[in-house]
């Protein structure tokens, strides 16, 4: 197993790592605007050392290329799409937690 | 800057060069070979797409900076793991996290700018724009995952993160606003 193996590993491990986090931060906080932190943030780190580990493995200007652009695309979509959900959600007044400590009844 | 050498008419339609430069560089990226075949082919597929789904020829206001941009990515880079080191933080903590509601007033008019900044503020974690208000220039941004008061700190924040994407995309315009 050479360096760029373990990096590649150590990415890949940390990567997957941060997605765990990101559906635990799902399933624990309590309003849609803490979840779309944890849904949407680890996320973006993770995913973006999952494709460092993916180039790692194969360390060339063709595999630079598609991974590039998805890593861009990734940070552009994710901002949007986050925004898109947080409006919605401080429009309708549920960023407030539910008094009764009871799971918020808009998801 | 002339509209005739940067969109030159095709067919009765006009072909922004920009974009299709773009695409090219996509088409070449994602075939991953940097050949003439490749080149000829992301240039026709190019103009192809802009020809068929033509975009209206308007100016987008952003004029990139090198150095600034060399910064800003640094920046984003270090901002990226530390918040998310914050945010994972607070999804092993028991209770709930601390969060706040933060209304920011940016100093930047262009379209562009506020943009570009709304989505560096989403996509950097513990923050997130819940809404923007085009008449006052402000935006509500939610932040966690900071304990006490920080509205301060976060308006701070916020108006370093402007400066930062306006020198790294502002126009001459938008760099002398915020002097």
């Amino acid at each position: 197993m050479s360096a760029l193996d373990v990096a590649a590993a150590a990415c890949l491990l940390l990567g997957s790592v941060l997605a765990l986090a990101a559906g635990v931060g799902l399933v624990r906080f309590r309003t849609t605007l803490d979840r779309m932190h944890a849904g949407t943030k680890p996320q973006v780190l993770g995913v973006l050392l999952v494709l460092l580990a993916m180039w790692l493995h194969r360390p060339t200007w063709a595999t630079a290329g598609p991974l590039l652009l998805a890593g861009f695309s990734q940070v552009i979509t994710v901002s949007v799409a986050a925004y898109m959900v947080a409006r919605a959600s401080y429009a309708r007044g549920s960023s407030a937690p539910p008094d009764d400590g009871s799971a918020p009844s808009d998801d | 800057m002339n509209l005739n050498v940067l969109a030159p008419r095709v067919f009765g339609r006009r072909v922004p060069l920009p974009l299709v430069a773009w695409l090219t560089l996509v088409w070449t990226a994602l075939w991953g070979d940097v050949s003439a075949g490749n080149l000829l082919g992301g240039l026709a597929a190019g103009v192809v797409v802009t020809w068929l789904l033509p975009l209206p020829a308007v100016d987008p206001g952003i004029r990139v900076n090198p150095v600034g941009l060399v910064r800003f990515l640094l920046w984003f880079a270090s901002e990226t793991v530390v918040s998310t080191l914050r945010v994972v933080f607070w999804v092993v903590h028991p209770g709930p996290p601390p969060t706040q509601l933060v209304r920011v007033r940016l100093r930047t008019s262009s379209e562009s700018m506020v943009v570009l900044t709304m989505v560096a503020i989403t996509s950097v974690p513990g923050s997130l724009v819940a809404e923007l208000y085009p008449e006052e220039h402000e935006l509500a941004v939610h932040v966690l995952g900071l304990p006490g008061e920080v509205t301060e700190a976060v308006r701070a924040d916020i108006t370093a993160l402007e400066r930062r994407i306006v020198e790294a995309f502002g126009t001459r315009a938008d760099r002398e606003e915020l002097r």
